[in-house]
């Protein structure tokens, strides 16, 4: 009997164990425009376009057609920086930075590159986000930047989710965050850019 | 697979990008263009109504906009109808569902409008009533309108913008500034006004990015912005600082309009739009008065009149009580009263920013309406000169008016044409027919109809114009009420005629030979046919008219029901109903019962254990008020008295030095008042029934006032107390406060309808709560660290006023009002102490298990997770002073609301311990 109970708990457990696994699984996912991969869980959205100088995605598991995202990612590229906006990348973002830490209680801060091709930085933040309406709510954020100045490109990344779902979302989000750029489909775009430019 | 999965996805995207597309054509649809939505709204009274879809259209909501600003936007999922519950008068209300679409809310179905207390079918305007342009720049803007609108005009337009008939503005403004343009709508039914303020900026904010957008700040904190998403993609943000720290990023793609819902005294906030975390306006900032507390002004922004007549009057109405009313800019001919309503007849025409301002004991507002007064009919015939060429082209003298139309009859009255004349100044029109008499003349909008506004051009196709006998061209009947002075009839004849005799005229109606007018008002009714006889050099003509004088049938609203006494106190009513209607009791002048009429007939109080002089009477809903609608009458159950019930109150209070103006009232026909004594100062008017003066001693004086009617003789007590004006002092007096040590505040006994508690904090005003029924009060929201005032505060002769002491105390950052261990934070975060989060759930020991030489204990406790958090821990030593602190092992959520969290914690403790102890402290 007691044999049978521990038989019993041992497939309860496994049973589990394989449900968190299945909740977990992610695809990878192209997003040709910035020539990257990003790892999507399974069931969640990409909801995307595309022009010549900008592109941008939505990667949520919420369905858009009946509200706007509580969780979810949001990708925007920034191209021709300088024209835009003035000045270079690196400078676009360093000021995004000050904007957000100078007016915003930053609860992370983060530096990296990405394959030593991108720089990136993170900024993990809390905020009242209200998509329109009477909803507002206190949402955890997460904005990352990753620029090339040799480029002049900025992806921007804001990752968010409501403040009570954060323990349960932000293993995906920070999942979802990490780009893995094609540094060889970048590196060609550069070099026709310089021919093109010669 | 994977690329199937992910092409459905973008085939998903792309359908939704083209409903979004769909729905972005749609925004700019006007009624009619409205039937493309799915769902359909309908009122009925003031019962708002929905059709429904298989399945619901996901994120349904209502939205109601007052006076052109959204005030609500609600779930509509579940609902069907729904009645606003701020549903008042003086407003225009409208109403449509919205949905979600990908990133912005868009309409989804037709919008209705509505006024609240009064029978109006005309049109409401729907569109935006503030825009921001910049100068240089193309500009457009649609009138929509609920109501099926025939006539859409606009006037008072910036220079370089220019409106066509269906009611849409475009063009390229020339000049910043604020312009205040008059929105016109009508349908066949009737005609509207509203005020669009227009704020043409320069789109200079600095260069770049910042120019993109223009937001613009108004006097009630409501920010406006240029149209347009951003330069990016679809992503613009309003986001809002206070005192520099972001307090919200809100979507701006669904809105042109915001005002920030959390606005408090003292602060500074700035306002800017951001796309990608870059900004891409101007910034606004400000800082707001007492935002709680705050006095607005909640009349309608715009009102008509019509030049040398009474204007509807406009009362001021606000959403605190005020005493004192003014009004700047006026249009000659208007003046405010002290109750804060504007009447009169003005004495001018044309558009009015007039500033009102209204001030309380709650502070002082102001607001821009817009008075907007027509010309009067007086004026009319000669506002427009027409001439004609020989070319017959006719030309019309320069001037704009709302509804302006060219008008053409042939052989007298048979219409052709009537078309817009705004903006054109000359007009011809042929006729196959060399014998067709054709008239010409200008009519505009006025007073619910159309009426001429210029002399009448005639001519024949083929004929020298000057060569012909005169020609009339005028309706052909006209109707009046009796004893009422009708509308003027202007004699509208060509031909230059040297003589009009108009004969056969109703009793009391007579023609006036300089202005070409029959006016006056008629003294039998009946049909009357007049003749008008017109005479030049070709010949003469006659006119034969109709004109019908009805009895003035039109029940005012005292008139609607007619109530009578019979025997045992039962009340009788005519037949008739109404939804709001209700029996109204007084009983010695004092309002004693309101009760709902059920559709009986008869009525009974019942209630005549205390005897008194009874009066009765019907109210009903009228205009936003709660109306009079039947005649008083009245009944004693104390003596066989016959004669008038007086329905005042038996008792005035009076303030010496004040003035006074009393209207004494009674049942049946009173034709004579009389007292025997009145208070020194005070006279009354026998004929009328009017007390006034102004009351000089201070004394009681018991007056008999007696009631003539045509076979009797009431006489009545009525008591006037005067007293001296009371001083602050007096009135802070009538409560007294106390504070216990868990900041409890306690109230002496005693009762007023108004009684409030006003808690403030750091000098800023928080809460607003009444006391009426609670002796003690703690305020919920303790925890904050802070200095606390609090007092009572009640309605009292006339204004509000602080009727207690006031208390005061300190919140530190850890204070620790019940001494248990647990500062302010930590007991609001559990949601332990009393007065603060109900939830009162304390740590509890709910399992103890011992390995070895350790002990685990497990404790469950709830928090407020809108608190900052809190942590437990558990010391323990072998003796007194000697702890030794534990931190939790694991902490398990078990269960949460939206609210609360309730928590198992277990801790690992030396199974060798003395003494434990239970904390808890802030978590970071």
């Amino acid at each position: 009997m007691r044999k049978k109970w521990i038989i019993l708990c041992f497939i309860l457990e496994a049973s589990i164990l394989m449900a968190v696994e299945i909740t977990q699984e992610f695809n990878a996912s192209i997003l040709k425009p910035i020539d990257c991969s990003i790892q999507v869980p399974k069931d969640w959205y990409i909801i995307g376009k595309s022009n010549q100088t900008s592109s941008s995605w939505i990667i949520t598991p919420d369905d858009l057609t009946i509200a706007d995202y509580q969780t979810g990612v949001k990708i925007d590229s920034l191209s021709q920086v300088k024209d835009k906006t003035g000045v270079i990348a690196s400078k676009w973002v360093a000021d995004r930075i000050h904007d957000k830490s100078t007016s915003l209680k930053i609860l992370k801060s983060e530096v990296g590159s990405t394959n030593d091709y991108f720089k990136v930085k993170r900024l993990s933040t809390r905020e009242v986000y209200s998509s329109g309406k009477t909803h507002y709510a206190t949402y955890h954020i997460i904005y990352s930047w990753f620029w090339n100045d040799d480029h002049d490109i900025v992806i921007c990344m804001e990752a968010r989710t409501p403040e009570k779902s954060w323990v349960s979302a932000s293993t995906f989000l920070e999942k979802i965050g990490k780009l893995e750029f094609n540094v060889s489909e970048w590196k060609k775009k550069l070099t026709k850019t310089e021919e093109q430019k010669r | 697979m994977k690329t199937k999965y992910f092409n459905l996805k973008w085939l998903k995207a792309s359908t939704l990008m083209l409903v979004l597309l769909i729905s972005a054509l749609q925004l700019f649809a006007t009624e009619g263009l409205q039937e493309l939505m799915p769902y359909k709204v309908w009122l009925e009274n003031l019962e708002i109504h929905r059709s429904t879809l298989s399945p619901e259209s996901q994120g349904l909501g209502w939205v109601i906009k007052e006076n052109g600003l959204e005030e609500l936007g609600r779930n509509a999922l579940n609902e069907i109808t729904y009645t606003y519950y701020r549903n008042r008068a003086g407003i225009d209300f409208v109403v449509y569902l919205d949905s979600w679409k990908i990133d912005r809310y868009y309409p989804i179905s037709n919008t209705i409008g509505y006024r609240v207390g009064v029978v109006y079918n005309g049109p409401i305007i729907s569109s935006e009533v503030a825009e921001v342009a910049v100068v240089n720049k193309a500009y457009e803007y649609q009138i929509t309108t609920t109501g099926s609108p025939t006539k859409l005009h606009a006037e008072n337009l910036p220079a370089g913008l220019t409106i066509d008939c269906n009611g849409r503005i475009t063009g390229i403004p020339e000049q910043e500034g604020q312009y205040l343009i008059t929105l016109y709508a009508e349908n066949n039914r009737d005609w509207t006004t509203a005020t669009l303020r227009l704020d043409v900026v320069s789109g200079n904010n600095g260069g770049g990015l910042l120019n993109y957008h223009t937001i613009v700040l108004d006097e009630n904190l409501v920010v406006t912005r240029t149209h347009g998403d951003g330069p990016y993609s679809n992503q613009l943000v309003w986001i809002i600082k206070k005192d520099g720290t972001q307090v919200l990023g809100r979507n701006a793609l669904s809105e042109t309009r915001y005002q920030y819902y959390l606005n408090s005294y003292g602060h500074v906030y700035n306002i800017y739009l951001e796309s990608l975390g870059q900004r891409v306006s101007n910034i606004v900032t400000y800082k707001p008065g007492y935002p709680i507390y705050s006095l607005n002004i909640t009349s309608p922004s715009s009102h008509t009149g019509i030049i040398a007549q009474e204007i509807a009057p406009y009362i001021i109405t606000t959403d605190k009580l005020c005493n004192q009313f003014s009004a700047s800019g006026l249009p000659s001919g208007l003046n405010v009263t002290a109750a804060g309503i504007i009447v009169g007849a003005p004495t001018e025409s044309g558009s009015f920013p007039v500033t009102i301002s209204a001030s309380g004991t709650s502070g002082v507002a102001t607001k821009v309406v817009t008075f907007n007064i027509q010309q009067g009919d007086d004026n009319f015939a000669t506002k427009y000169q027409l001439s004609i060429n020989d070319d017959n082209v006719v030309t019309r003298t320069p001037g704009e008016h709302p509804g302006l139309v060219w008008v053409v009859r042939i052989n007298g009255n048979h219409e052709v044409v009537r078309r817009s004349a705004v903006g054109e100044y000359s007009f011809s029109y042929y006729s196959d027919n060399a014998s067709d008499h054709i008239h010409i003349r200008l009519e505009a909008w006025i007073k619910g109809k159309y009426r001429p506004v210029s002399n009448t051009i005639s001519y024949r196709s083929n004929e020298d114009t000057l060569q012909q006998q005169p020609i009339f061209s005028m309706a052909e009947s006209y109707s009046g009420y009796l004893n009422s002075a009708i509308d003027p009839i202007l004699v509208q004849v060509s031909g230059d005629p040297h003589l009009i005799e108009v004969n056969a005229l109703p009793p009391g109606l007579t023609y006036d030979s300089e202005t070409h007018l029959i006016q006056g008002t008629p003294t039998n009714s009946g049909v009357f046919t007049p003749v008008i006889t017109a005479v030049n050099s070709y010949g003469t003509t006659e006119c034969n008219l109709k004109i019908e004088i009805i009895p003035d049938t039109r029940i005012s609203n005292e008139d609607r029901f007619q109530l009578t006494v019979l025997p045992e106190y039962n009340i009788m009513r005519t037949f008739g109903t109404d939804e709001s209607l209700r029996w109204t009791v007084y009983r010695n002048g004092q309002r004693i019962y309101e009760y709902t009429d059920t559709g009986n007939t008869m009525f009974n109080y019942k209630r005549h254990s205390k005897s008194g002089e009874f009066t009765v009477f019907l109210e009903a809903f009228v205009d936003g008020e709660f109306t009079r609608v039947s005649n008083i009458v009245g009944y004693r159950t104390l003596s066989d008295q016959q004669g008038p019930i007086l329905i005042n109150d038996r008792k005035y209070v009076l303030q010496s030095g004040t003035s006074v103006d009393i209207q004494l009232q009674a049942t049946s026909n009173p034709i004579y008042f009389e007292a025997d004594q009145l208070p020194v100062g005070l006279i009354l008017n026998g004929t009328n029934g009017r007390i006034t003066g102004t009351p000089m001693t201070v004394r009681v004086t018991e007056s008999i006032i007696s009631i003539t009617e045509e076979d009797a003789v009431s006489q009545t007590p009525v008591t006037f107390e005067v007293r001296t004006p009371e001083s602050s002092e007096t009135y802070s007096k009538l409560y007294l406060l106390a504070l216990d040590e868990l900041n409890r505040i306690t109230r002496s006994p005693g009762y007023h309808e108004s009684l409030t508690w006003i808690i403030s904090k750091d000098d800023e005003p928080m809460l607003e709560r009444s006391a009426k029924n609670e002796l003690t009060y703690t305020y919920y929201m303790n925890y904050q660290p802070g200095v606390y005032t609090c007092y009572l505060q009640a309605y009292l002769d006339g204004a509000y006023r602080q009727v207690s002491n006031s208390i005061e105390y300190t919140v530190e950052n850890n204070s620790d009002f019940s001494e248990n261990g647990f500062p302010n934070l930590v007991e609001h975060a559990m949601g332990t102490r009393a007065g603060t989060e109900p939830h009162h759930t304390t740590p509890t020991l709910i399992n103890v298990r011992t390995e070895g030489d350790s002990s685990y204990l497990t404790y469950r406790y709830s928090v407020n997770t809108d608190a900052t958090d809190v942590r437990l821990f558990v010391d323990s030593a072998k003796s007194i002073g000697n702890w030794s602190r534990a931190t939790p092992i694991s902490v398990t959520v078990i269960s949460a609301d939206e609210y609360h969290e309730v928590r198992d914690v277990i801790f690992c403790i030396d199974g060798n311990h003395g003494f434990l102890r239970l904390g808890a402290e802030l978590v970071d």
